[in-house]
């Protein structure tokens, strides 16, 4: 009798799982097609180039094989090293700051009722402006000798820095310009988390005698999880190929004391004409970028499940 | 009492945004003003902070100095096409895996994500020669199809998904909806912030796209607007175009305001999860 | 469910068949083309249509005078039209590059002559065939002629000459009781000294100003005071550098003197090939007293000093203990025909026609083109038509006799990674993070590593 009544049940429920996983595949099928012509490409011929030497003029496909020698020849250049040390403290310092500062502003900007698209605005326009020429804009700020920045010190009565000019603070300077590009970006997406938890928590929270604090710890950060996944990786990942301010602004100075991946990975294809080393490097920055997104997932992970 | 409370509150807010926001607006103030000061006062030290004979000519100048108007169109052809595609292959795949369960799905997650790890500058050449081999060099598919989809637009779609009852769908279809239907009159309104966020940062981000207009485009015709502004970054006249530069800047801005003012409205809490709770 | 599959599907159809309206740029050809290297000729005499198209970096009015001038042409040459593609200096080999992956963009490519290694041995430029080979060498000084040659050929026609000389602000002398430049180093730190002020321990006028951050900003000036006091970069072959001298050693401890007499701030140096910055700001403002600088940037003077640049005077470099002359540094620019032209023939026909004296004593529309930009000629025949300018110009003057003693900054491989690696050495003594004897050691060793690869 048994048997008679489920066999149907469990046909139905086989059937129900293909045309799900057809329906996946559909789904993702734009975009599965795009990457395989517009990404595994490039990628391959990335990793296929950074076996060659080539200058980037003549023909690629005539460029000689030299195997393994730039992965070799970039652990003594001490131009990388440096580079991958200054792109490490650059993105630990992204990633410290970026999310906490955001996640505040979204906060504000949600609680605010007086014209609030007047505020979010504000905090966008270093978004909606041009990269490269607000980086000019912030050279000009940063300069020692005629930025408003060292006026508003002196104003203050203290002493004037050399910020970009000064090998121990061109990195921490050029950390203050993307946070300043990087927040109201964040604060948006975390804006749209914030906008999508329901207000029955918070009532029902009031009702039970939570106050503010509690609310946030125990409603708002742990249902914003998949927000601030997104924004972690996002801000690492946009972290390690950092390349507009530090091209504009420093240019990797002084003595390379603001030189990162990104900016040598550029100078070294495009200006050295040398893209067996170029894309050697940039493999490299890619397992690294991989192997910190993966290590965030996983956290984001084990700590949704506890 | 409370009432002033309420006040009070938000007064706190407006001040604490305004400080920060004046932070935030500075440089582009400073760009603003710069556009209509004079080269000289560009660069004069010690700083001209109001310009002393605001040029509003320049914004009529500018329009000589460039064909604003055909930069104009080839960037809002361009991004708003691309834009399009984003949000619609990003919608799909990103509900797909966060709603699906099938093996290897978190394996091409990573995947996905990993074509934004190689800087777009070293991909690019590979890139060129692909889009050649297409005949696309020099047309608006070479500047549009390559950009349709993002793991970035995925990846913000895939994890607002995820916060999507599970619930909602297994009533669907136990009503006996199709997958397609679920998608259309379900998925889609929930997804309208993150829909919205997604627009914005796709429309803003490829409006000031430069490296890849610079290799596809070979005629000034299909000049976009970055490119259009570059060609007044030029070492032998920098002074004098400086404060052009800063009205093109300016003028090239206002776009990407425009879409952002009308999609942030869409971040408005509302009746999205209420229909759970019944 | 069978209604979304086929959405899904058309919707791919549509993107993978979206090719658009617009044409196509490619040949067709594979990526791998090699180009040819002879000329070919497309029947110049038959009077079909040509257009000649040239890839440069210079801005929209130059281009303009430039294009208006060449309208000439058309009289000796009724069937080419001459059209220019203008793209940002960083982006100029950039679009070489695409160009070669494409098979073919402009005919003719304004360039640095030091790209010229890499340009030849990727055979994406042509030598200079021989007709046209003996004009410019019988047109061009020696020296000059050597700059725009690779490997015993010679690849295009000079256009622009850069020199460097020692700028300074006669204002600034004349209060600190100075009657005339320094013309030995001696006299360069004592003046450095005596025109710098300090107030509440900060900089507010420099005697010597270096730039930081910018690879030829920062080697080239030194290099002209290296090669004033007797010292050499590069041995005469270019195989070895000679960095590891006397000469050199001392004039890093110039530079040293200079930052620790507090004479040169390095924190005022910032610039870059794209703006002037406050390197040339500070020079504009009388906040520092004395530059090596190039020629190119007496526009941008100019513009900015207004009624203030007749307070700019220029002198020979300063002459290091060990040196006997002033020896400047220079480098050029020249028009190389691209290798994937279809149209050789008629380009260097072109080029020699814009090179060429429009009439017996006078300049060459090029000539014509430069000076009106402030910019040396390097034909002979147009600096003698135009001496009268060129001498009656102070500014110029000291530029076109440093000249005739001046080496090239050499055509070799690599060029931008040296520049770039003797770049960070001479800001590690600046910056007073090494000295001098280290720096020197450091950067010939790396730089001789390069050459030699």
């Amino acid at each position: 009798m048994k048997e008679r009544e489920t066999n149907p049940t469990r046909k139905r429920h086989k059937k129900r799982l293909e045309s799900h996983r057809l329906a996946a595949f559909l789904f993702l099928s734009p975009a599965l097609v795009f990457f395989a012509i517009f990404f595994i490409f490039p990628l391959v011929a990335t990793v296929y180039l950074s076996g060659r030497e080539w200058d980037l003029l003549g023909p690629a496909l005539e460029a000689p094989g030299v195997g393994f020698r730039h992965y070799v020849e970039i652990w003594q250049d001490e131009r990388f090293v440096r580079a991958l040390i200054n792109t490490f403290l650059y993105v630990l310092a992204c990633i410290a700051l970026m999310p906490p500062l955001a996640l505040g502003v979204a906060w504000l900007l949600n609680e605010v009722k007086v014209v609030p698209w007047f505020w979010r605005l504000l905090f966008f326009l270093p978004v909606v402006t041009s990269a490269v020429a607000m980086s000019l804009v912030w050279q000009y700020i940063f300069d020692p000798t005629y930025g408003p920045l060292n006026e508003a010190l002196k104003a203050l009565g203290l002493r004037p820095l050399g910020w970009i000019m000064d090998p121990d603070l061109s990195l921490v300077s050029l950390i203050i310009v993307s946070l300043w590009q990087g927040i109201g970006y964040h604060a948006i997406i975390y804006l749209a988390g914030l906008q999508g938890i329901p207000d029955d928590y918070y009532e029902a929270a009031t009702i039970d005698g939570a106050g503010a604090g509690r609310k946030f710890f125990h409603i708002t950060l742990p249902l914003l999880k998949p927000t601030s996944l997104f924004v972690f990786v996002m801000v690492a990942i946009n972290a390690f190929q950092a390349f507009t301010p530090f091209y504009v602004i420093t240019n990797g100075g002084p003595i390379d004391s603001s030189n990162v991946l990104g900016l040598y990975i550029y100078k070294t294809a495009f200006e050295f004409l040398n893209m067996g080393k170029a894309s050697a490097m940039a493999v490299i920055m890619f397992v690294l970028v991989v192997l910190v997104s993966v290590f965030q997932l996983k956290w984001f992970q084990r700590r949704e499940e506890s | 009492m409370k009432k002033k409370s309420r006040y009070a509150k938000q007064a706190l807010l407006c001040v604490l945004l305004a400080v920060f926001g004046f932070f935030m607006a500075f440089p582009f103030i400073w760009m603003l003003l710069s556009s209509l000061k004079s080269p000289e006062e560009i660069i004069a030290v010690p700083i001209v902070w109001i310009p002393g004979d605001p040029k509003w000519e320049n914004y009529v100048n500018i329009w000589s100095v460039l064909p604003l108007g055909r930069l104009y169109v080839n960037s809002i052809i361009t991004t708003v096409l691309i834009t399009f595609g984003i949000l619609v292959t990003s919608s799909m795949a990103g509900f797909a895996l966060a709603k699906y369960r099938f093996r290897g799905r978190e394996t091409l997650f990573v995947l996905m994500l990993s074509t934004m790890m190689i800087p777009f500058f070293v991909l690019f050449i590979p890139l060129f020669f692909l889009v050649k081999e297409f005949g696309w060099t020099n047309s608006y598919a070479g500047l549009i199809v390559p950009n349709i989809v993002t793991a970035f637009g995925i990846f913000l779609m895939r994890q607002f998904c995820s916060g999507i009852p599970d619930e909602l769908l297994q009533a669907a279809r136990m009503d006996g909806a199709s997958e397609g239907r679920i998608y259309l009159q379900i998925i889609l309104p929930l997804q309208k912030q993150a829909l919205a966020a997604l627009g914005i940062f796709a429309f803003v981000y490829h409006w000031d796209s430069f490296l890849w207009p610079l290799v596809v485009v070979t005629d000034g015709t299909l000049n976009t607007l970055p490119l259009g502004l570059n060609s007044l970054r030029n070492a032998y006249s920098s002074q004098a175009n400086m404060n052009m530069l800063m009205t093109g800047s300016a003028l090239a801005v206002i776009p990407s305001l425009i879409v952002f003012v009308a999609l942030q409205k869409y971040f408005v809490k509302g009746i999205t999860m209420t229909g759970m709770k019944g | 469910m069978k209604k979304l599959a086929l959405l899904v599907l058309a919707g791919c159809l549509l993107i993978a068949g979206c090719s658009g309206g617009g044409n196509s740029g490619g040949t067709g050809e594979g990526g791998a083309s090699s180009p040819a290297s002879t000329p070919t000729d497309s029947g110049s005499g038959s009077g079909q249509p040509v257009t000649l198209r040239i890839l440069a970096h210079w801005d929209a009015g130059n281009t303009d005078a430039l294009l208006q001038k060449v309208e000439a042409y058309k009289n000796v040459n009724p069937n080419v039209t001459v059209q220019v593609e203008t793209v940002p200096f960083g982006d100029l080999l950039k679009r070489i590059t695409v160009s070669n992956l494409s098979g073919g963009g402009a005919d003719i490519y304004h360039i640095y002559n030091a790209w010229l290694p890499e340009l030849t041995n990727s055979k994406s430029i042509v030598p200079v065939p021989d007709p046209f080979k003996s004009d410019i060498v019988s047109g061009y000084g020696e020296n000059i002629v050597g700059s725009v040659s690779y490997n015993g050929e010679i690849y295009g026609y000079p256009t622009e000459l850069t020199g460097y000389a020692l700028n300074y602000n006669k204002r600034l002398f004349e209060e600190a009781g100075i009657s005339a430049p320094p013309g030995n180093w001696d006299e360069l730190l004592d003046y450095a000294q005596r025109l710098t002020k300090k107030e509440n321990g900060q900089t507010v006028q420099q005697g010597f100003g270096v730039i930081i951050g910018w690879d030829s900003g920062v080697v080239h000036p030194w290099l002209t005071l290296l090669q004033s006091n007797g010292g050499k970069f590069l041995s005469d072959d270019l195989s070895t550098t000679d960095l590891n001298s006397p000469q050199a050693l001392e004039a890093l401890e110039l530079y040293q003197k200079l930052v620790q007499s507090g004479a040169t701030n390095p924190e005022m140096g910032l610039s870059n090939a794209s703006t002037t910055g406050p390197y040339m700001n500070n020079f504009e403002l009388g906040k520092t007293a004395m530059i090596i600088m190039a020629n190119w940037w007496k526009g941008s003077l100019q513009a900015t000093m207004g009624d203030r640049f007749q307070d700019v005077a220029t002198a020979p470099i300063p002459v290091g203990p060990s040196g006997t002359k002033p020896v400047s540094l220079f480098y050029s620019w020249l028009y190389a025909v691209s290798a994937f032209s279809k149209q050789q023939e008629e380009a260097w026909k072109f080029l020699q026609w814009l090179n060429s004296p429009q009439g017996e004593g006078q300049s060459s529309v090029q000539g014509d083109w430069l000076m009106a930009q402030g910019i040396i000629p390097s034909r002979l025949s147009d600096q003698e038509a135009h001496e009268a300018n060129l001498g009656q110009d102070p500014f110029m003057k000291t530029y076109v006799d440093l000249l005739k003693d001046a080496r090239s900054f050499p055509v070799i491989p690599k060029a931008a990674e040296i520049t770039s690696t003797l770049q960070g050495y001479i800001e590690q003594v600046v910056y007073s993070r090494a000295t001098p004897a280290d720096a020197l050691n450091g950067a010939a060793a790396d730089i001789q590593k390069l050459i030699s690869q």
